[in-house]
């Protein structure tokens, strides 16, 4: 019984550990990629963590300095360049090394080695250059960041609004073609946005939408209403009727009852389905790259950056920047999320 | 004075299904009447109507003399306890006890005041913070029956409130609630399929069967004078055995003949069974009136199938012309060696029409 058990529960653990690591590794690789320097980046072999600070050499010889930076791997100092160019150092520690200093603090740290000997300095590296950098060179980036809050927002409240709608009367009511309504929501999800995003450009165009977030935010809840009114409809269902009865014998009107009784309960489905609407909206690139290409959201601009860009580094920072709404999103609705698993009791 | 009168009431579902069929009845102030009869008979739908969860497709509904079929249920000053309790899980009982009193706008004082007055009478005060799903289901049921004595209404409505306890739990309730009507005073319907349940709760029964009432009565009146043969049939544990007879007259004196007994009938019905001579009815005993008897004595010998003991009597489940004849007696504690009863009538029965199965007399 003990090594049956003990199989078990090892198996168990090694089935968890490769999910944990087929998972965390990547998102380990682009977070740390995200915080190296240039320098680091074509470092070879690669290190594990990022560096945190340079030691640099600094030499006088022959009417210039020569900056060489410590190379861990060979243990020893390699030759970076040789100017007397305050203006070439500080470029270079900035694009490089991402250490950001000014020119007189650069000379005056450099001066010392005017008496002859080298001289060792560390600097700090700015762990968070390449996310200031993403914003400061990339084309719209801060607008792009309220262009993808707004599509995802639009989204959520369109498909909450027309697909709870749906749900409530699936659940609800009887009427002619119900069962063909429940299904053509169904095929609806069948096909994908792109499939339907250029016949979807010609109607946003004709309504002077294209490259708005509305018009995005429409195509985005195609699927979305049908996802929706398909989860609503069965919260609804889940929710005893006599609930409601008991709303409206104890004074309530329609509507008091609607707010106080049956969305109470049905929210942890609203806030999944909102979840789904808001992750659909919020991770699309292509479909965006199609209808709203000069208003691009921040999913579109990191798309293009990683396809454009030599400087993997900054693609990262952007990812980073893409996937951190997600997570903190995902954390504030986590706990309405379990109450739909039926882990936290109402 | 009538309290509720209902008056040629009819519900029809989609279109073509007949629910409710013609329904006349007048409840008193202060009343407590149960709707009785098996499920699907339409006792349900009734309450629903009169409680305005459900349309009327025809006739009319008065509460105190008032026409209130157009009327939402939160304008019929109405209160109701359901099957399935239906106290809201997102609320602490507190809240689900004040939600009535919240939306009348009552102040805070009084709300406070009239929650732990109701709290008290079902003795849930202990639980006020808690949520439903933190209270056992009996402590759920005390929650409804609290919030909706906090209302405080002219007529309480309860549709078979008690069938999701336990038999044990469900026996006390039963007391509690008939408590609570008699403090309250408040006109009680009563919805079960449980026949004890009524007999012990009800001033008047109403039992219904497809959509119509067969017979309104006292429960006394309900057993001892059944009207038609589903009521004797429906009330009463075991329930009522039918003997199928014809009736025969020698002598100017009337028999009652079938292949197993020939049963005097007594000469006051003469005048109710004239027409019936030489005619099909059948004949309906009580299990506690047919009675054990000598050899010389009885009326037939039915076969003993089995004895189900009750403690203070037993249940005899026999055979007579192939049909099952149960009776009750103090005597007979097991079967052992028991093949066959010699049994008697102790005079008192009903007599059905074949066809109608209405009662002759």
């Amino acid at each position: 019984m003990i090594s049956k058990n003990l199989i078990v529960r090892t198996t168990f653990y090694l089935f968890i550990a490769t999910m944990l690591i087929a998972i965390l590794i990547p998102v380990f690789f682009f977070v740390s990629t995200s915080v190296y320097s240039e320098y680091e980046v074509y470092d070879f072999p690669r290190k594990f963590l990022p560096r945190t600070s340079f030691d640099l050499e600094i030499e006088w010889e022959n009417d210039q300095y020569n900056l060489s930076v410590f190379d861990e791997a060979n243990n020893e100092y390699e030759l970076l360049i040789q100017s007397n160019d305050m203006d070439r150092f500080r470029l270079y520690l900035k694009r490089s090394l991402s250490i950001q200093l000014n020119n007189e603090e650069i000379e005056n740290d450099f001066s010392l080695s005017k008496k002859g000997e080298p001289i060792y300095l560390t600097y700090k590296k700015d762990l968070f250059y390449n996310y200031k950098t993403f914003f400061s060179i990339t084309n719209n980036a801060g607008k792009s960041v309220v262009n993808s809050v707004m599509a995802a927002g639009w989204t959520i409240i369109i498909s909450l609004f027309f697909g709870s709608l749906a749900g409530y009367s699936i659940a609800r009511y009887k009427f002619a073609g119900k069962s063909q309504l429940s299904l053509t929501l169904l095929v609806v999800r069948m096909f994908p946005g792109v499939a339907i995003a250029i016949p979807m450009l010609v109607y946003l165009i004709k309504m002077n939408l294209d490259n708005t977030m509305i018009g995005l935010a429409i195509v985005y809840s195609v699927g979305n209403i049908a996802l929706t009114a398909w989860i609503t409809s069965s919260i609804f269902t889940g929710i005893n009727i006599e609930l409601e009865e008991a709303s409206y014998i104890f004074g309530a009107s329609k509507l008091q009852t609607f707010r106080k009784i049956t969305l109470p309960l049905a929210f942890p489905g609203f806030i999944a389905c909102s979840m789904y609407a808001f992750l659909a909206a919020w991770n699309d690139s292509i479909t965006a790259l199609i209808l709203s290409n000069n208003n691009p959201t921040l999913s579109l601009v990191i798309y293009k950056a990683i396809g454009s860009s030599s400087a993997i580094q900054l693609s990262a920072a952007g990812a980073v920047i893409l996937i951190l709404p997600a997570l903190v999103f995902t954390f504030i609705i986590k706990n309405y999320i379990n109450q739909l698993w039926g882990e936290v009791k109402l | 004075m009538e309290f509720l009168e209902l008056k040629n009431l009819t519900k029809i579902y989609q279109k073509d299904i007949l629910a409710i069929d013609k329904i006349d009845l007048k409840i008193k102030d202060g009343e407590f009447l149960v709707l009785l009869g098996p499920s699907g008979c339409g006792k349900t739908t009734t309450m629903r109507m009169i409680a305005g969860l459900e349309d009327v497709t025809e006739g009319e509904i008065f509460i105190e003399g008032k026409l209130v079929n157009n009327l939402q249920p939160r304008e019929r000053g109405v209160s109701m306890i359901f099957q399935s309790y239906a106290i809201w899980p997102h609320m602490t009982v507190f809240n689900n006890i004040a939600y009535a009193l919240k939306i009348k706008k009552m102040s805070k004082e009084k709300i406070n005041e009239t929650v732990k007055k109701v709290a008290k009478m079902s003795n849930i005060e202990e639980y006020l913070n808690r949520y439903p799903s933190q209270l056992s289901g009996g402590q759920q049921q005390r929650v409804a029956v609290a919030r909706a004595m906090a209302v405080d209404p002219k007529l309480f409505l309860m549709d078979e409130p008690l069938s999701n306890l336990d038999a044990k739990l469900r026996v006390s309730m039963r007391t509690d609630l008939k408590e609570m009507h008699k403090r309250s005073g408040a006109t009680t319907i009563f919805v079960t399929h449980d026949q004890s349940e009524a007999m012990s709760l009800a001033d008047r029964i109403v039992i219904m069967n497809t959509g119509t009432i067969e017979q309104i009565g006292t429960p006394n009146e309900i057993y001892h004078d059944s009207k038609t043969m589903f009521v004797a049939d429906f009330i009463g544990s075991p329930s009522t055995n039918f003997v199928d007879v014809k009736i025969i007259s020698k002598d100017n004196k009337l028999f009652a003949k079938n292949d197993a007994f020939e049963l005097p009938i007594d000469d006051k019905f003469n005048d109710k069974l004239h027409g019936y001579i030489d005619k099909d009815v059948v004949f309906g005993f009580r299990p506690e009136n047919l009675v054990l008897s000598s050899d010389e004595e009885k009326l037939f010998d039915i076969d003993v199938v089995l004895v189900e003991p009750q403690g203070s009597h037993s249940v005899i489940v026999g055979r007579l012309l192939s049909k099952q004849i149960k009776i009750v007696s103090d005597e007979v504690r097991d079967m052992k060696n028991i093949k066959t009863l010699p049994i008697k009538s102790n005079g008192i029965y009903f007599i059905f029409d074949k066809e109608t199965e209405k009662r002759i007399c």
